[in-house]
């Protein structure tokens, strides 16, 4: 019932914000180049969706963007994890690479991404790397303070039940981490998802991203409104897709 | 009551927003007033935006001689990269000058940013070409079929490549086109990411040094009538409040077309260094655009008079036309929507 009354001032205050965007554009509150018509924005996503935007359909443009968001966060999963446990564990590692990691997480992308260029082509390849790095920080970090929170008593209590170093990482480090390492994964997601616009800057002809820097190119900013509301709806299935994946993997949260 | 606060703080949140920008209005309008009041007012401050271009607004930037003009303004040159970050800041009021490509000052004034052309700094001639590498198999504009080709969107050079691709029957979608930043181009050629490009100077020498070779240049695309160059743009809070100020500006500009045009030496000496290029490089540059004096810019081939509009007004009109058939930009103004953009009355 309390949840529901919230939901309902959510969904009036969107309302209310698009309402006066409506009322707004029939006043002519508005320089229509800057804030569009509802209608010319609502056009232009129809026209988009019909004919594509510069070659590609709309579908195309948010898959390109996912399937580099995707890729990323793989990439960034299976490294950041065991690296982040690993170094959880060992401090000698931790040392080893804490400096390096870092230094580069303080870096903003776009310092670094001529560089991945240069490397690595203006194939999709940098711009996968890109989000990978941004990717990376957060979920490393989560990890290693997941490992670093685990009660001292539970580790010492499954030794003195006998467990062998294997079994003590599978069955007692790694669950108990992993609450902790799908928070950071959520939490990178959304750092990696902010770096997608940067990652379609240069030597993209498709994405989501690409679209809206390119559009406003032109000062289309009917296609920028509707692109960054694409944008906008994306980010919050993703996150309520990882909340859900979140509730799947750690059932146990908040009923120990 | 929690329910009703939320949503009387989201309309007050709103209000104010819209009242900002109804005020903001009302500011434009104050200095409209003021500014038909006091013609002879001279500005404090002058903020131009330019770019690495090897024309005489740079030699006014390295000689000094708008500061010396105005001792009591504050000049202050910010650079620039590309076209539409020119548009978006005088937008927002953050410049007052800017020298702009062909292209995005035709879609500012298409879209009624708050700017007008006060002068046509140049036309571009061999200062941008597609330039390909020697192994690339391209031959001719018709061999860049399916090519993997970079070029800065939006600018001059991508309406040149475009209009080039439909001399030969192609479009953009017949090229593997990248967008990509003058100095990124040249990463990427390094790395053979790509077959050519369409670019500007000093990237274009650096290619051609680098193996490259030229298939055609912006000079041959514009002989169908596809002509690029550099406006010189003026903000509107700015011309309204200052119009002699433009002037003095206009003049300062004709005196370095004097010098830009008969001692090159000195000019490519002193240009030279905002380049990042060397004497050589930059008097080879030079002799690539047509730079155009004061009394060019009344030419009817350029802006014209009042009374007899030039044609500058119809290839802003074409420019936008063609923008509307490649789906870059939604409907074009009128011949006589863009002859308003254009500062004709500083030159009566």
């Amino acid at each position: 019932m309390k949840k529901n009354k919230y939901k309902i001032i959510s969904a009036i205050s969107v309302c209310t914000v698009l309402l006066l965007w409506t009322i707004g554009s029939i006043f002519k509150w508005f320089n229509p180049v800057f804030i569009p018509p509802v209608k010319d924005v609502i056009d232009a996503f129809l026209e988009v969706w019909e004919n594509g935007y510069k070659g590609y359909s709309l579908p195309f443009h948010i898959f390109s963007s996912m399937k580099r968001l995707f890729f990323a966060i793989l990439l960034a999963f299976v490294t950041a994890v065991p690296i982040g446990l690993l170094a959880g564990i060992s401090k000698v590692f931790l040392a080893i690479i804490d400096p390096f990691i870092e230094f580069y997480r303080a870096l903003p992308p776009l310092a670094y991404y001529i560089l991945l260029i240069l490397w690595l082509g203006i194939e999709d390849l940098s711009k996968i790397i890109l989000l990978f790095l941004s990717a990376f920080a957060p979920l490393f970090i989560a990890t290693v303070f997941a490992v670093k929170k685990i009660p001292e008593a539970r580790l010492n209590g499954a030794k003195s039940l006998g467990a062998g170093p294997i079994p003590l990482f599978f069955l007692v480090i790694f669950p108990s981490c992993l609450p902790d390492i799908l928070t950071g994964l959520r939490t990178s997601v959304g750092v990696c998802y902010a770096t997608l616009v940067a990652a379609e800057m240069v030597a993209a002809v498709s994405g989501i991203g690409w679209l809206v820097l390119d559009s406003s190119k032109y000062l289309r900013f009917d296609i920028v409104y509707f692109g960054i509301i694409i944008i906008g709806i994306l980010a919050i299935i993703i996150d309520s897709f990882i909340r859900l994946l979140i509730k799947k993997a750690t059932p146990w949260i908040g009923k120990e | 009551m929690k329910k009703l606060s939320v949503i009387i703080l989201v309309i007050a949140m709103l209000v104010t927003f819209a009242g900002c920008s109804s005020s903001s209005k009302d500011n434009d309008a104050n200095a409209k007033d003021s500014g038909d009041k006091s013609a002879a007012a001279t500005p404090t401050e002058i903020r131009l935006g330019y770019w690495e271009s090897p024309n005489e607004e740079l030699l006014v930037k390295q000689t000094g001689a708008l500061e010396e003009a105005f001792p009591d303004a504050e000049v202050t040159w910010i650079e620039f990269q590309s076209g539409p970050d020119i548009l978006a800041a005088i937008q927002g009021g953050s410049i007052d000058f800017s020298t702009i490509g062909t292209p995005p000052g035709t879609i500012g004034i298409a879209n009624g940013l708050p700017y007008k052309i006060f002068y046509l700094h140049d036309v571009i001639a061999e200062s941008e070409g597609l330039i390909v590498k020697a192994d690339s198999g391209i031959e001719s504009v018709a061999d860049v079929k399916g090519k993997r080709i970079a070029t800065v969107f939006a600018s001059t050079s991508h309406f040149s490549l475009s209009n080039a691709l439909k001399l030969d029957g192609l479009t953009d979608a017949d090229v593997q086109l990248y967008d990509m930043k003058a100095p990124d181009i040249f990463a990427a050629w390094e790395r053979g990411d790509i077959d050519g490009a369409y670019v500007w100077e000093p990237i274009k020498t650096k290619l051609l040094d680098a193996g490259g070779k030229q298939i055609i240049s912006s000079g041959e695309v514009a002989e169908s009538g596809a002509i690029t160059g550099e406006f010189g743009i003026v903000s509107d809070a700015f011309s309204e409040k200052y119009p002699d100020a433009v002037k003095t500006y206009i003049d300062i500009l004709d005196e370095a077309t004097d010098a830009y045009k008969n001692d090159q030496e000195n000019t490519a000496k002193l240009i030279a260094p905002g380049l990042g290029i060397t004497e050589e490089e930059a008097l080879i540059s030079m002799n690539e655009i047509i730079v155009l004096s004061k009394a060019d810019q009344t030419d009817p081939t350029y802006l014209g008079t009042t009374a007899e509009p030039g044609n500058l007004a119809q290839l802003m009109k074409d420019t936008a036309d063609f923008l509307v058939e490649q789906k870059s930009i939604k409907s074009a103004p009128s011949v006589e929507e863009f002859q308003k953009g254009i500062l004709t009355q500083l030159y009566d």
